[in-house]
């Protein structure tokens, strides 16, 4: 009998395989210099989408921490920043590859690249933030406050600022027939199979974090399922002692 | 805004003025550091006059240098002398905060003003639009100002607070650049005075969020109950 | 009627705690004393008792007007004695005379000097008049008699039977005369 687990890690397999698949034997795109090499977009353009989907995740967990004080917000706070970091690491590192295989420099100092860059910069100062406080309360507060405080400027980099200045990156590559139609199920193949990676990755991330925090995350119970030593407290009133 | 409120905004003004006049650290900072920027950009461009629209560039850039190096220092200094603690027991965390922003926003308007009149008579560039000019520093400064403001409370409490104040905060500013670029080249008479009347309200824009903002954000961060 | 109440309160640096549940009431006319060895946590509580830390654990009820002077709280180096008071004044909207608060404390004379130039003797006084500057319901002293001489002592003395006689006051200290003062102790370890 194959437990729910193993299910699971089945079709997390199948959707890689058929992704890779489907990558490899999708046709070449028409109007790029190298068609072949288009295939970068399969793994780009998913990755944006998840890079940005963490970044506004981060946000609103970073809110409910600031409102609610809840160290759990926090824990997957901490995961989201550090994946929404990676994702946005991965879309610059084949951002990068695709400017240089189709417009033959590593950079082009194209708005939608230069203003990516700065996302994955906000991303990578968000890490840096939360690294550099050493009192988790602290580092916890700071970090949920920045992520709120960029998601509006990023967001804008993301959508705003690329749309508003002449672009290397048309938004719409696929519908104009460049891409070949096809290729948006490529990407949405790709797209499922790093949401279903990401999950698995925010989950034990988080349980990292949840496990710092320890028996905080049980109000009901403080203290109860200490692995700590609890240390003697007494309070006494003054004069008890010499009278016994 | 209640009257306890603006009362301690008005107390922890004063406390800054009266202690910067008093060390003079930041103006000598900010005044030295964008001096020196400035300095170096016209020897730079020494053989060529530069364009109005690398000017507005370079003018941009000593301005946001000059406040990410200065500005979080009115926060920072509390943590480093050990006084936030103080300033935590007697003042409401959004009223400290937006006290300091606004010492940082008369401090960065001050150092624009020189800094932008300096750079002008340096490399001798024709101030086309002199109210665009203007209220392009205006604005562009009280958008830096709170900006870093906002950066330099978050990191108090932090071991390298300085090193990463300016990691934090130089991203943040990126679209201050972008917009103040465009009202400083307007203003020096490049592109169209729309275009610099848009950015100056994006700037007057981020500066009023981040000052609005602020203090309700750092509120969270800086109470410990 | 308490006027602090502490339940179940825990602190922990990193995974190490420094103490937990920890359960005590405060009533008018008591002093706490707060004993125990280094880095058995008695600063830590009177930090988070002044709303300085939060804790990791438990609740804490109380009173808004709060006093509390500690050895290692810094003062700003670049301003007077007066102008820390009337600070201080101005941020909590209070207009007791400054001078005569100074006074109380025995700083009268030095009044106008920078705290920069100050002994920490003459720093720990002037904390002592901005914790007690407001009437506060309930004191917090952390080492109160530490770098004090004979005549400073009487001061801490006074203030703290002063305060006592309207509210209550909490004493972290291993010193044995301020541990003389105590209608109760707590001890951390």
């Amino acid at each position: 009998m194959i437990s729910a687990m193993n299910w699971r890690a089945l079709v997390f397999c199948l959707l890689c395989v058929s992704a890779v698949a489907y990558a490899l034997t999708a046709p070449d795109a028409s109007g790029f210099p190298e068609p072949s090499l288009a295939r970068i977009i399969f793994f780009h353009l998913p990755c944006a989408f998840v890079a940005t989907g963490l970044i506004v995740h981060t946000a609103w967990l970073g809110y409910r921490y600031l409102a609610t004080g809840d160290v759990r917000y926090d824990a997957r706070g901490a995961a989201a920043t550090e994946l929404g970091a990676i994702f946005a690491a991965l879309t610059m590192a084949t951002g990068v590859l695709f400017s240089k295989v189709q417009w033959g420099a590593w950079w082009q100092n194209d708005p939608r690249q230069t203003s990516f860059l700065i996302v994955l910069l906000l991303c990578c100062a968000g890490v840096a933030l939360r690294a550099g406080l050493s009192d988790e309360q602290k580092a916890a507060k700071a970090s949920a406050a920045y992520s709120v405080a960029t998601v509006l400027p990023m967001l804008f980099l993301i959508f705003v600022l690329p749309r508003i200045l002449q672009s290397f990156h048309p938004s719409d590559t696929i519908s104009s027939g460049k891409l070949d139609g096809a290729y948006w199920t490529g990407v949405l193949l790709v797209f499922v199979t790093l949401v279903w990676a990401t999950r698995v990755l925010y989950k034990e991330r988080t349980a990292i974090s949840e496990n710092r925090y320890g028996n905080q995350l049980d109000p009901d119970h403080p203290g109860s399922a200490s692995p700590y030593p609890r240390r003697p407290v007494a309070v006494s009133k003054v004069g008890e002692e010499e009278e016994r | 805004m209640n009257s306890s409120w603006g009362r301690q905004v008005r107390a922890i003004v004063g406390k800054e003025l009266r202690t910067e006049l008093r060390s003079k650290h930041g103006l000598f900072t900010a005044g030295l550091f964008g001096f020196l920027t400035v300095i170096a950009m016209v020897f730079a461009s020494y053989a060529e006059k530069p364009s109005p629209s690398v000017a507005a560039g370079m003018l941009c850039v000593a301005l946001v240098f000059s406040a990410v190096v200065t500005l979080p220092r009115t926060m920072i200094v509390e943590d480093e002398q050990g006084t936030f603690e103080v300033l935590q027991l007697l003042a409401e965390p959004s009223a400290a905060y937006f006290g300091k922003a606004l010492t940082n926003c008369v401090q960065m308007v001050f150092a624009s003003f020189v800094l932008g009149g300096v750079f002008i008579a340096m490399v001798e560039i024709p101030v086309a639009r002199p109210v665009v000019f203007v209220l392009g520093l205006l604005t562009l400064a009280l958008a830096l100002a709170g900006g870093t403001s906002f950066c330099g409370a978050l990191v108090i409490g932090a071991t390298n607070r300085w090193m990463l104040a300016g990691v934090v905060a130089l991203p943040l500013l990126v679209p201050v650049v972008f917009l103040g670029v465009i009202a400083l080249r307007s203003g020096l008479g490049v592109g169209f005075e729309s275009a610099g009347s848009e950015s100056l309200v994006a700037l007057a824009g981020y500066a009023l969020v981040t000052l609005a903002a602020g203090p309700q954000l750092i509120a969270l961060v800086w109470r410990n109950d | 009627m308490a006027l602090m109440t502490v339940s179940g309160l825990g602190k922990r640096f990193g995974e190490q705690w420094v103490f937990r549940n920890l359960e005590f009431e405060l009533s008018r006319g008591e002093v706490l004393c707060v004993v125990g060895s280094n880095g058995s946590g008695k600063s830590t509580l009177l930090r988070i008792l002044a709303g300085l830390l939060s804790p990791n654990h438990g609740t804490l009820v109380r009173p808004s007007v709060l006093g509390y002077s500690a050895l290692d709280l810094a003062l700003w180096p670049q301003l007077t004695a007066l102008e820390h008071m009337d600070l201080a004044a101005a941020l909590r909207g209070v207009s007791y005379s400054s001078e005569g608060q100074l006074a109380h404390v025995g700083l009268e004379d030095v009044a106008g000097k920078p705290v920069g130039q100050f002994s920490t003797g003459m720093r720990a006084r002037l904390k002592l008049a901005l914790a007690t500057q407001h009437l506060p319901e309930v004191l917090l002293l952390d080492e109160p008699s530490a770098s004090l001489d004979q005549e400073g002592r009487d001061v801490v003395v006074r203030t703290i039977e002063e305060v006592q006689e309207r509210g209550a006051v909490i004493i972290a200290t291993n010193d044995a005369a301020d541990r003389r003062l105590a209608t109760h102790e707590l001890e951390l370890g």
